[in-house]
């Protein structure tokens, strides 16, 4: 592969798994952005605007799984800290890399996403509210209406 | 002949109307060690981050490993210079984990930008328990001391098996041991391996005998350059620091930097 090829490779796969992903600590929208002030084009890296940081992401099932995981079992991998909330979401991104890693070792997970279709338990959704784009189509519609 | 790794012509950073640097000539040649030494502002980290390809230079020519950089070049080369610059890197690095960041050397990037292999892992794991910070590698950087931080970063040069070191004032920050154990460091490298070292300090204490290069700066622009003993002198050094100063070497062979008294001065 030539490095013209290898630069293009990276910058598709950054746009694509900014798209797909999100924060391992907060579970946020990531995206696409130049750090550094620089000419160089190709200088992009994924972040997170939430917690202000360069991240590489995971998928929103794993973050939703190892939030629920830390918050129901009390998991601490880091007992010599405070117990706040940014002891929380660094357990939460320690059980993100954590899954990430079983999964793709058990062939589930590529750097495209999953293999598999996914159907994650509802007690990790938790009071999650999902609204598909027919349904905010139709809230939009009514609130418009009323 | 040994071959060029770093060439300059007429390199130049400009920032608004501002000059960062201006006219660098500069040539580096595979397995040399060279001291960068200038005051605060002299342009010593500028030229540092236009080598490893984290800062564009606005004019003239400027060759890494026989390469320019641009677009496709960029990760290739940048991966092959070990950078250690925490005036740089604080800029950008604060909640990032420790081992992402050892990681983010393997790609030449400042985060994470691929898959990572076990081996990768296992590496970078490795080069943290070397530098004495293997059991940080789950913290945030903002966590971690200057000194770990400094450790963390060398570790982080290191990872991609560099052709070119470059240390910018790598010493800052360290306890008296540590810096005594880099210094130890950077002497069995520059004997033993074929890396060529850029040695950016302040501490003319820290310039060792492995050492035979020197380039000076001043306003950014070269104010010497060439063989150390020929550079590293009194007078130029007095141009450099803008008073008069007297270079000396001690029983170890290191040099020392005392400033002239007047009465010195007049004889």
């Amino acid at each position: 592969m030539t490095q013209e090829n290898l630069t293009l490779n990276r910058l598709h796969e950054l746009r694509e798994r900014s798209a797909r992903c999100c924060c391992r600590f907060c579970g946020g929208k990531l995206e696409i952005r130049k750090i550094i002030f620089t000419g160089y084009d190709a200088r992009i890296e994924i972040f997170c605007s939430e917690c202000n940081r360069i991240e590489y992401g995971t998928e929103p099932e794993i973050y939703l799984s190892a939030k629920y995981f830390v918050e129901a079992m009390q998991f601490n991998y880091y007992p010599d800290l405070d117990d706040n909330g940014q002891t929380k979401k660094m357990n939460i991104a320690k059980v993100c890399d954590i899954m990430a890693w079983e999964n793709k070792h058990m062939g589930f997970l590529k750097p495209e996403g999953f293999t598999v279709p996914i159907e994650l338990n509802p007690a990790i959704l938790g009071n999650m509210l999902v609204i598909n784009e027919e349904e905010l189509a139709q809230q939009k519609c009514s609130e418009s209406q009323g | 002949m040994a071959k060029t790794v770093i060439k300059t012509e007429k390199m130049c950073c400009q920032s608004g109307r501002h000059y960062l640097l201006k006219d660098i000539d500069w040539e580096v040649k595979q397995g040399e060690h060279w001291i960068i030494f200038g005051l605060n502002g002299s342009g010593k980290t500028t030229l540092l981050s236009a080598i490893a390809g984290y800062k564009q230079h606005t004019a003239g020519k400027l060759e890494v490993l026989g390469q320019v950089y641009d677009d496709t070049t960029l990760f290739s080369l940048s991966k092959q210079i070990g950078w250690v610059s925490a005036s740089f890197f604080d800029k950008y690095y604060s909640s990032e984990t420790v081992l992402r960041i050892v990681l983010s050397g393997l790609f030449g990037t400042l985060g994470v930008g691929a898959e990572i292999s076990d081996q990768d892992v296992k590496k970078a794991r490795a080069l943290l328990e070397q530098w004495h910070v293997g059991h940080k590698s789950d913290m945030p950087f903002s966590m971690l001391s200057k000194g770990e931080q400094q450790n963390v970063l060398i570790a982080r040069a290191l990872i991609s098996d560099p052709k070119i070191l470059v240390l910018d004032e790598p010493g800052t920050g360290l306890d008296v041991f540590a810096r005594e154990n880099l210094l130890q460091w950077v002497k069995k490298i520059a004997e033993t391996t074929d890396i060529t070292i850029i040695y950016v300090t302040h501490y003319p204490e820290e310039i060792q005998s492995c050492f035979e290069k020197c380039l000076l700066l001043q306003h950014g622009q070269v104010l010497a350059n060439g063989n150390i003993d020929e550079t590293f002198r009194s007078g130029v050094l007095s141009n450099v620091l803008g008073e008069p100063v007297m270079v000396q070497k001690n029983e170890n062979g290191l040099l020392i930097l005392q400033r002239k008294n007047r009465k010195e001065e007049e004889l």
